[in-house]
């Protein structure tokens, strides 16, 4: 039986919980109608966001809907974390900044590929991160 | 019946830890135990007399699908898979639908029960997603000719399938004495800054042990990625198709393919 | 190869015009140091303009020591003859890769061969 939802919810508990969101922000995309060039792009961010919960939180988990403005169709995902927050937002933000191991957070990176993006972290209180992507066509 | 069985029974399925309801002919609610009432949030009071279909928004609601409609129908009952939307959150369920009589064996109505399976679904899910990948980690390392080898990465690629992607191919080199491999990563699900780091340590070892690493398979959405990501794979070779890679690796080994 | 200078256990020899390094399992910096000076002392005596170090047997490679063995090949270069290392093995290519190594510009290659091949290009 094929669930066409318009909202999904993924715990991430486990690094093998990563692939679901992979899979499911993949299936949901081309759900939606978003061309291969946008679905790559929003996929990565995706996988950015879920790889950020997986390595600095342990858990948390992933909400990815289908989100309608007028005439507009679009993509909202919002990445929930308890872990140890950013200490500092703006430094993270910033390109080529990491306090792990790689090229860094991977939030400037998906800043620029999504069209909204806002983050609420603090240290010690997790981190909640939401974005959004427009369909252009 | 004496009035202690009547309120014993209620009493038990008021303690049934799932929610239990019964529907007259037009699919009004007449009953709903305490656990169906706490998954609503509301008090059967102000629920009773509601259709069960608006209390519930099942994805089964008004259609064929609706159990409660096919057993009054003459279906014999079963337990089918649904889902519900309650408060605007929606939860995977088992239910089980069946006729109500009254003491002569007219039908008066429905009966339901419904199981929470969310976690029954994300278990699958797991399964699923885990299967997908273990087919997928069991591709081999391909000899492509003469000291070429290539390896196709498909799928989801985190730090420990990239670990074990990494020990086959230098193993490989090694056995082979192979001086350039081809990681084609068209089947790749999503590339992000993680796995073009693989990816960026991957060429790494391998050139350290004197093998090229070229990438192929990058369409021109990847490509696109990679620059918004803002991923330098320096000097990684990259190509479109698998053709291109390999014309790139015959001219790294100085082949000439002659007619 | 006459003169042979010889303070390790090395076993250096002369193949052909090149001089083959093979370097042995558990090596410290302090032996690197040594064999670095027997490597200039045998350039001298023997006049080899290529030199093919051989890791293939080293299991374990840690970073001082890697970082010496760079510092090797800079030295042959300054001294004038071609250097490539051979042979490096995949739990060292993996370890070094984790370390996060700096790899600089060193010449590697698979086989001995390709080694020799190399030299005769003129790199």
């Amino acid at each position: 039986m094929t669930l066409i939802t318009e909202e999904i919810h993924i715990e991430l508990r486990e690094p093998a919980d990563h692939m679901q969101v992979v899979f499911s922000v993949k299936d949901f995309l081309t759900h939606i109608g978003f061309d291969e060039v946008q679905q790559s792009l929003i996929a990565s961010a995706a996988s950015e966001l879920s790889t950020n919960i997986i390595r600095y939180a342990e858990c948390g988990s992933m909400i990815v809907r289908s989100i309608t403005a007028g005439k507009r169709i679009g993509i909202e995902i919002i990445a929930i974390d308890e872990g140890p927050g950013i200490r500092d937002i703006s430094k993270a933000l910033e390109n080529h900044y990491s306090t792990g191991r790689g090229l860094g957070l991977g939030l400037p990176s998906v800043k620029r590929i999504m069209d909204d993006f806002e983050i609420k972290s603090a240290n010690g209180e997790g981190t909640t991160v939401t974005v959004r992507k427009w369909r252009v066509n | 019946m004496s009035n202690i069985d009547n309120n014993l029974s209620t009493e038990i399925l008021n303690q049934l830890p799932t929610p239990v309801m019964a529907v007259n002919k037009d699919l009004e609610l007449i009953f709903l135990n305490s656990a169906g009432c706490g998954l609503l949030g509301r008090e059967l009071k102000e629920l009773e007399g509601h259709f069960c279909y608006d209390l519930f928004n099942s994805q089964h609601c008004q259609t064929e699908e609706c159990m409660m409609k096919r057993v009054m129908g003459g279906e014999e009952p079963a337990t089918v898979r649904n889902t519900v939307n309650i408060n605007g959150q929606n939860m995977p369920i088992e239910y089980t639908a069946d006729v109500l009589k009254d003491k002569n064996g007219k039908i008066i109505g429905g009966l339901e029960y419904i199981i929470d399976i969310t976690e029954t679904v994300r278990q699958e899910q797991k399964l699923q997603n885990q299967s997908r990948t273990i087919m997928e980690i069991s591709t081999p390392v391909i000899k492509l000719w003469d000291r070429i080898l290539m390896l196709p990465v498909i799928g989801v690629v985190d730090s420990f399938r990239a670990q074990q992607m990494m020990d086959k191919m230098l193993n490989e080199i090694n056995k082979t004495s192979s001086k350039v491999i081809i990681l084609d990563i068209q089947g790749v699900a999503a590339v992000d800054t993680a796995v073009a780091n693989h990816l960026i340590k991957i060429a790494k070892a391998t050139s350290l042990m004197g093998c090229k690493c070229v990438l192929s398979g990058i369409s021109p959405a990847v490509a696109q990625t990679l620059v918004q990501l803002g991923i330098d794979l320096g000097s990684i070779n990259t190509n479109s198709n698998l053709q291109e890679a390999m014309a790139d690796a015959f001219s790294l080994l100085d082949y000439k393919i002659t007619n | 190869m006459t003169d042979r200078v010889n303070s390790t256990d090395s076993t250096m020899h002369l193949v052909d015009h090149c001089l083959v390094v093979p370097i042995r399992d558990n090596i410290d910096e302090h032996y690197m140091l040594k064999l670095q000076e027997e490597i200039a002392a045998n350039i001298k005596s023997s006049d080899a303009k290529e030199v093919l170090i051989d890791v293939s047997s080293m299991r374990i490679l840690d970073l001082p020591v890697f970082d010496l063995m760079k510092k090797t090949a800079h030295m042959i270069s300054i001294m004038g003859s071609q250097v490539a290392f051979v042979g490096f093995q995949p739990g060292v290519a993996s370890s070094l890769v984790d370390l996060d190594a700096d790899f600089g510009n060193i010449q590697t290659v698979v086989t001995m061969n390709d080694g020799f091949n190399l030299f005769r290009q003129g790199m």
